[in-house]
């Protein structure tokens, strides 16, 4: 009886943990850590308010910070347009009465067109500036002009350009630097930040980033913080914590980034005093650009964990009134919505409620319950500005990024069900008493072919699988053409999913890497133009028996018994599968289907041997 | 006052087919609907709450073939998910939930079926047209309980010899591989044993006849004409293509038309027939005892 008990409590203790290890939701912590930062971010704004003699952030923005404009408020004031709602006119007024006055370099520019569109101003200087200024000074102006590319600005460079350069200047240790052979910290940090929003939509950028990454990570000291020069400092954390956080690297939770149990936050933290505000060296006194760029960095973090844009990327879009916005160019996970709506009669720029709706949007993750898992999270932030004139165009941006690109953080959790529930299952067996061994090895091959379906079963969502991108494949040997036709059964049906002209895919181009197969290119092209593909065979890698059962909908036998799919390549019938197919740059794919086993096609045969 | 079962088996063999053939031969989701809630429901109707792991079982069957047609078939445009680069579409599981209601409401009609037709019944029904044909289905199905006995006097006897352990998964399997493979083999041995017998006992010397015991009332020929009429209404509005749809590639499912909807009405009529009959005479013999 008593042993029953101790089973019974044991077990019962067992099932809570493996059903604690099975949903490793950390919901409390993360919500701890994320008050903790904005406690931090807090203390820097009390500070600075005790230091202005101002009894709010509005008044403080609107005392000391407008005092300040081009001087020492701009970091300031994107980290406060970042964090919160405030009115910024005086400010944007005094920066431009300041601009007004004389000329400045590239980079200063940059950075006060960047504190413009922070504060959603429309000026005439953040287009004339993003129209002259980008990659004019070396690598910093390329940063900054990044930045304002970022947000919408127009400019005679486009986007691709300005990341082709900053790729170049890639040093071989994977960082960044103003000169010399090894990557500079701040510099690295801060080439993330503007590369930041095209991680996962360039490959090149992608593969670049994550090699600054391990320098990062390499880099960082044993406290969590970073050294620049030689010389461990907060600035350079804060610039890491910045870059982080807009790469969407959660530093509390990246294994990459915690030293010892320390993690940058800590980095920045060590160096805190007693009043809020932060030193630049070890037992020094309290030093302006540390604590501001520790304010920004937490702002950045903060926002990273509520799931809103990075922090140079501003809820405040910046509308240039003489030429509209381009945006399209910007990156093609960014979507452009331009709706016009006149807004008329207000004199000034005033920033009204700026809506920023998070909203998950629903046409990306209503789609199943295994989606919810895992896969892409949209957050749609969307900022309007209201421009002076009558009947001007209001463009609004809506900028989307994709998180969690990865598709196979859902198989982990389903592997961790699978076995959490193979290990209460045993402890049933265990508690009905029927504790045979062969029972548990039982249990252990049923958990054990749940796995290996999970392993071998690759499950998408349909936004992320038809995602409509084109494919750029960076080692392409060259292109090759593909179209997919039906005319042998155009018009002779009244079902409406059979195009009347007979083209399901007009002849298009797609860029062919060494080895891919007739069917590798037909999967491309039903991704990118989302085109209905049902193949049999195909399990895992090995697709060499691949059959086409039907596309668009059409299927095989759909008229008559000898009807069906048939691809073509260069007016020559393979007698072999689609998968095994290798193509070379080039070549002209077509995809027919055919009602009398391909006699009704015009068909010329590989290799007359076969038949 | 007969309940249906006490029907001339040729009513109940005709209503039988008219109803699984309705619902084999149309796709309509309402017509498979009224299939299996009629079929379900007259099981229940005759059995009560017996039989409860059996329409476990049934359940079970019916997300297997529910689920099992999206995971063949992936036409169909509303794509919920990709696995292993074929799309999962709504249509292809709307189709699959379509046919598993088909195929499992007729299993039910079948399991009423089997209960109602007894061996005299059927040979009966099959007699006039071939007393031998009869006879092959009399056997046949009486195969089906036969085995089911024998394999628990296999299964007792094997226990008793201690050859069989159920204390945990894999032996209990195992033990039931063997009761199997002892089933079949008992039963190819049976079946020459059978005919053996049958054979010395003069089967086939001369031509079969049969005793005809079941009369056909006036009641009987009632319910016929009305199963023939409901019938008729139904295939007119399957065939006029009142009652047509397509799953693929998109789910067109219109409002049925006066035709349509009168098709519907008299299948779910024809499926609750017998409930109705059996109903009627309950109350009616409740009614008669109320007054003794």
């Amino acid at each position: 009886m008593k042993t029953k008990l101790l089973t019974g409590l044991l077990t019962s203790f067992l099932t809570l943990l493996v059903i604690l290890g099975a949903f490793p939701v950390c919901a409390d912590s993360a919500e701890y850590t994320v008050g903790e930062v904005e406690r931090l971010a807090d203390g820097i704004v009390a500070y600075k308010l005790e230091e202005a003699g101002a009894d709010d952030v509005q008044e403080w923005i609107n005392g000391s910070l407008t005092d300040g404009a081009g001087v020492f408020s701009e970091w300031y004031i994107v980290g406060l347009s970042q964090s919160g709602k405030y009115d910024f006119s005086a400010y944007e007024k005094a920066l431009l009465d300041y601009l007004g006055e004389k000329s400045y370099n590239s980079v200063s520019r940059e950075k006060y067109a960047l504190a413009l569109c922070a504060v959603g101003s429309s000026d005439i200087f953040i287009s004339e500036t993003a129209a002259s200024s980008i990659g004019a000074q070396g690598i910093m102006s390329l940063i900054y002009g990044l930045h304002l590319l970022n947000n919408g600005c127009s400019s005679t460079r486009t986007v691709d350009s300005v990341i082709d350069e900053l790729l170049a200047l890639q040093l071989d240790d994977g960082g960044w630097a103003l000169w010399g052979e090894y990557g500079d910290i701040d510099v690295t940090a801060m080439t993330l930040q503007a590369l930041a929003p095209y991680y996962h939509s360039d490959e090149k950028v992608g593969k670049a980033i994550d090699r600054a990454l391990a320098l990062l990570s390499e880099r960082q000291e044993q406290n969590g913080g970073y050294q620049s020069f030689g010389s461990p400092n907060p600035e350079s954390a804060s610039q890491v914590l910045t870059a982080l956080s807009a790469l969407d690297i959660d530093c509390l939770e990246d294994e990459r980034f915690i030293k010892n149990g320390n993690t940058v936050i800590d980095g920045i933290k060590f160096y805190s005093l007693d009043d809020g505000s932060y030193c630049h060296v070890m037992g020094g006194d309290s030093n302006a650009t540390a604590t501001v760029q520790a304010y920004y960095s937490y702002v950045s973090y903060i926002r990273m964990k509520k799931g809103l844009t990075p922090l140079l990327v501003f809820d405040y879009k910046s509308v240039s009134v003489t030429e509209p916005v381009t945006v399209s160019t910007v990156t093609a996970s960014q979507v452009t919505t331009a709706s016009t709506t006149s807004t008329a009669s207000t004199v000034s720029v005033i920033m009204t409620t700026s809506t920023v709706t998070a909203n998950t949007t629903s046409a990306a993750l209503s789609v199943t319950a295994l989606q919810t898992a895992s896969l892409t999270q949209t957050e749609t932030v969307s900022g309007q500005a209201a421009v002076i004139t009558d009947n001007t165009t209001v463009t609004s941006i809506v900028y989307s990024t994709s998180r969690n690109s990865s598709n196979d953080g859902y198989k982990v959790k389903v592997i961790f069900i699978i076995i959490g529930a193979g290990v209460v299952l045993s402890i049933i067996l265990i508690l009905t008493g029927k504790r045979n061994y062969k029972n548990f090895i039982a249990v252990a091959v049923a958990a054990a072919a749940g796995i290996a379906f999970v392993l071998f079963t690759e499950i998408h969502s349909a936004d992320d699988y038809y995602n409509g991108e084109k494919l750029h494949k960076e080692n392409a040997i060259g292109t090759v053409t593909m179209t997919i036709r039906c005319d042998t059964i155009a018009g002779k049906t009244d079902k409406d999913y059979i195009p009347e002209n007979g083209i399901i895919l007009d002849v298009t181009e797609f860029d062919l890497v060494e080895g891919e197969t007739v069917y590798d290119i037909l999967r491309e092209a039903s991704r990118t133009y989302k085109i209905h593909v049902e193949n049999k065979g195909n399990s895992g890698s090995a697709h060499g028996m691949v059959y086409i059962a039907g596309i668009n909908y059409i299927y095989e036998n759909d008229f008559g018994d000898l009807s069906g799919w048939v691809y073509h390549v260069n007016g020559i019938t393979p007698s072999r599968g689609c998968g095994d197919y290798k193509l070379s740059a080039g070549d002209s794919i077509e995809w027919l289907y055919t009602c009398e086993l391909g006699h009704d096609l015009d068909e010329v045969y590989e290799n007359e041997n076969v038949f | 006052m007969r309940t249906f079962s006490e029907f001339n088996p040729i009513v109940i063999t005709v209503y039988f087919f008219s109803v699984t053939g309705i619902a084999m031969f149309s796709s309509h989701p309402l017509l498979m609907a009224s299939a299996l809630f009629g079929g379900i429901l007259y099981f229940v109707v005759r059995n009560g709450r017996s039989h409860l792991r059996s329409h476990l079982f049934f359940l079970i069957l019916f997300l297997i073939l529910a689920i099992a047609n999206p995971l063949m078939s992936h036409n169909g445009a509303t794509v919920l998910f990709v696995m292993n680069d074929n799309p999962i579409t709504l249509e292809a599981l709307l189709y699959g939930l379509n046919s598993a209601a088909m195929i499992i409401g007729v299993l039910y009609w079948f399991r009423s079926f089997t209960q109602i037709m007894t061996s005299e019944k059927l040979l009966y029904v099959t007699g006039s047209v071939s007393p031998k044909l009869s006879l092959i289905l009399s056997m046949s199905l009486r195969f089906v309980p036969l085995f089911n006995s024998q394999s628990k006097k296999v299964r007792a006897s094997q226990t008793t010899m201690g050859l069989f352990k159920d204390d945990n998964i894999i032996d209990d399997a195992r033990g039931r591989m063997r009761i199997f493979s002892i089933l079949v083999t008992w039963a190819l041995e049976n079946g020459i044993i059978t005919a053996d017998s049958m054979s010395a006992r003069g089967y086939g010397v001369c031509r079969r006849s049969q005793l005809k015991r079941f009369g056909f009332r006036s009641s009987d020929l009632a319910v016929l004409i009305v199963d023939a009429l409901l019938l008729g209404l139904t295939v007119w509005a399957v065939a006029a293509g009142s009652l047509d749809l397509s799953f693929y590639p998109t789910v067109s499912f219109e409002a049925p038309d006066t035709l349509g909807i009168c098709g519907i009405a008299a299948y779910m009529l024809l499926v609750l027939l017998p409930v109705i009959i059996d109903l009627e005479v309950y109350f009616h013999w409740r009614y008669l005892r109320s007054k003794i």
